[in-house]
């Protein structure tokens, strides 16, 4: 796998791996080196899956000047290689960020499936590229998306039908049972947005713009941001900029359902998705959604039902959803047990199981 | 004066345009013009008959045996170039917000006068909060900033988290001058409620939404009618579009390359189409509302504030299919009004853009040096 970071993304694989671990099957990771691992990685370990770590190629002018001269097999590949393993499954964050192992596996022939955890129409490949990943992913014994936007525009940009591409469904950590009380709203609304602190993915700048209009600063309301990221800063001065009194950082949170038992909506105002793992955990939680039709949003999220779909991720348009939504606010309980109807229809109660079965019956 | 021009970009581009003329212009002025270009080959090749003393920089940078050099040199020609030689003013051309920052770091390090220019912003790139911080010093201690686009204008002060009192909007210079030339460019003809309608980008879908307008015309509605679609540009996704256009089975769908001499392409063509997803403000938008003809634009960057939605063209809310599609469906309904929205528009351009945006980009600059550095 390759990873900004530990996130969201790298719950289904590792996740699948202990299971598979568990049910007897040899199993290795290959993870990218980071100065703090998640505590996922030493529960892999502890289980008994071997550990690779993946260190960023030391980038000094001599030792890189040596591989090039030496023409050496980088020593994870070397390691895959003599692991000789019946399937090698290629985790990405996005789309193509796994093109070298698949190249490589379709190289020295390992099977391999592939998955694409996000994919967005803010990148395109060039002609070169898209005829590459066209082959790699071609060759793939299985592709795994989390939307069909995802895979329908990723045909779109290697111009290739992908008839081994399957959509599957990202682990949760909300539990099934029942869903936590609705909250009091007699003093105000409590909106949550649950999302990286990355604007040009996650739009809150959109969602902080929005709040800045002045019908929104006489409503009783508290817009609560969830989430870590790289631009927790620059999100603090513009929510200072606008002047709204309302929003709090709360930072990372680790009990999903205890944000739920606090808040009544949930506002993803994304520019790029998969499917955010917020909005299916917001549903399970028989929670309303705000959300923009990127990715698999409105696959899952019905307009008008389960929450409200903004046409596309610009101010207009989310201006425009919100203020409906608010229109509604009354209903929003309502809408919340409708989106939970709705994913138990959609999502299996067990994504890990389910792909776990998929990974053997392909290998 | 002796002013030092910087351009990052690695290809040209309409983005080239506006800091290239002005310092030919001002070396014409009699002024001690340095270009520094990152690239060789024919594009910058004028430059040094009109003397401009140009400098294209190493090409090895990205290689290791380049690293060593640059590693064993130290700085390389050009940084030494611009500490020994010590222009009044350093301008920095970038076609996005964050490519030129190295060079501004080391002017504020050497003491240079500079100013950045930005040819265009998106939403997608937004700076982590280290780069967004290094950004804010870097541009506010620019003597100016100057964008193409309020909007992008107003999305850098959001990205950095504060206001740029040194920030100027500045046009694009457009290649269709003189203007009295264009008066004599026709309506293209219409018969049988046939109609051509021409996509003028780069063939860079991410950027242009060539995609956009594809799936737009996979709609049943659009298969019916007597449409061409002219794409003119080239760029590094023009394979990928043909196959879209064909796997989407469209017909009278042409690739026609580059086409140098824009009224060329406007003799033959009654609307523009530009479903950017991002933008400046593009210079096919300005060229094609000088030559008289309407467009639909997404609004993004500066295509909203240029283009006036139901009177010189239609502008989709948002650069998805649905919106792109609604936007051209209005502009279908009212394709016998094509011609006065045209009109319109070219009316319009005359009011709202400069003639000459060079001399006044030219003014800016020179502005930016105090009379008594000027020796």
């Amino acid at each position: 796998m390759s990873a900004y970071s530990w996130g969201g993304s790298e719950e289904l694989w590792s996740q699948a791996a202990l299971r598979l671990r568990s049910q007897g099957h040899e199993v290795a990771a290959s993870v990218e080196w980071w100065p703090q691992p998640s505590p996922i990685l030493g529960e892999l370990a502890a289980r008994g899956i071997q550990l690779r770590f993946r260190k960023p190629a030391a980038t000094g002018l001599f030792s890189r000047a040596r591989r090039r001269l030496l023409k050496a097999e980088p020593p994870d590949r070397k390691w895959l290689r003599t692991l000789n393993p019946d399937l090698v499954v290629i985790s990405q964050g996005g789309s193509r960020d796994g093109l070298e192992w698949m190249r490589f596996c379709l190289e020295k022939d390992l099977p391999y499936v592939v998955i694409a955890q996000c994919n967005a129409d803010f990148w395109w490949p060039t002609d070169d590229q898209a005829h590459v990943m066209a082959e790699a992913y071609g060759a793939a014994r299985k592709v795994y998306f989390v939307s069909r936007h995802n895979l329908k525009l990723l045909e779109h940009q290697i111009t290739a039908t992908l008839n081994n591409a399957v959509v599957v469904a990202n682990p949760f950590k909300v539990g099934t049972g029942l869903p936590p009380v609705w909250p009091s709203q007699h003093d105000r609304w409590h909106l949550a947005c649950v999302a990286r602190l990355e604007p040009a993915a996650k739009g809150q700048d959109l969602l902080l713009q929005a709040l800045a209009n002045s019908r929104w600063q006489g409503r009783p309301f508290e817009l609560g941001f969830y989430g870590s990221g790289p631009s927790r800063r620059s999100l603090e001065k513009l929510a200072e900029r606008v002047g709204n009194q309302k929003i709090r950082f709360h930072g990372q949170v680790a009990d999903v359902r205890g944000i739920w038992g606090k808040n009544h909506l949930l506002i993803l105002a994304s520019r790029w998705e998969g499917l955010p793992l917020a909005l299916v955990e917001a549903m399970w939680c028989a929670r309303p959604c705000v959300v923009t039709d990127v990715g698999g949003n409105a696959e899952l999220c019905v307009d008008g039902q389960t929450g409200f779909v903004a046409r596309a991720a610009s101010l207009g348009l989310l201006e425009e959803t919100l203020e409906m939504a608010w229109d509604h606010r009354h209903e929003w309980e309502n809408m919340g047990r409708t989106a939970r109807k709705r994913v138990e229809e959609v999502i299996p109660k067990d994504p890990v199981g389910t792909f776990c079965d998929e990974l053997l019956g392909v290998a | 004066m002796k002013i030092f021009f910087i351009t990052s970009a690695y290809r040209w581009g309409g983005s080239e345009e506006l800091w290239s003329q002005a310092a030919v212009r001002l070396a014409h002025e009699g002024h001690c013009i340095t270009a520094c270009v990152g690239y060789p080959g024919e594009d910058f090749a004028y430059l040094p008959a009109q003397n401009v003393r140009l400098l294209v920089r190493d090409q090895r940078p990205y290689s290791w045996t380049g690293k060593i050099l640059n590693k064993l040199r130290g700085r390389s020609p050009e940084e030494k170039e611009l500490a020994t030689n010590t222009p009044q003013l350093v301008v920095i051309s970038q076609g996005g917000i964050g490519d030129g920052l190295d060079w501004m770091s080391l002017c504020r390090q050497i003491n240079l006068r500079f100013t950045a220019i930005i040819q265009c912003n998106t939403e997608a790139w937004w700076p982590r909060d280290e780069r967004a911080h290094e950004m804010a010093e870097s541009y506010r201690a620019a003597q100016r900033v100057f964008c193409v686009a309020r909007h992008n204008l107003e999305l850098l002060q959001w990205q950095i988290g504060e206001s740029l009192g040194n920030a100027a909007v500045v046009w694009n210079p457009s290649k269709v001058f003189p203007v009295d030339q264009l008066d004599k460019l026709g309506w293209p003809e219409e018969k049988n409620d046939d109609w051509s309608l021409a996509c003028v980008a780069r063939l860079d879908p991410a950027a242009k939404g060539q995609d956009i307008l594809l799936h737009t015309l996979s709609h049943p509605e659009w298969k019916n009618r007597k449409v061409d679609i002219n794409f003119y540009g080239t760029g590094y996704s023009e394979r990928t579009l043909r196959r879209m256009a064909e796997s989407l089975r469209l017909k009278r769908i042409f690739f026609r390359g580059h086409v140098p001499n824009v009224e060329r392409i406007w003799e033959k063509n009654h609307l523009l189409l530009l479903p950017s997803r991002y933008e400046g403000t593009p210079l096919a938008l300005i060229e094609a509302m000088w030559c008289g003809r309407p467009a639909v634009a997404t609004d993004v960057g500066g295509n909203g504030e240029l283009c006036v939605d139901g009177l010189t063209g239609f502008v989709a809310a948002a650069p998805s299919v649905r919106d792109f599609a609604q936007a051209m469906e209005r502009a279908w309904e009212r394709r016998h009004e094509w011609r006065i929205m045209g009109q319109t528009a070219r009316r319009h351009a005359e009011r709202n853009i400069p003639h000459d945006p060079i001399s006044e980009f030219c003014q800016h600059l020179l502005n930016c040096v105090p009379s008594d550095a000027n020796a």
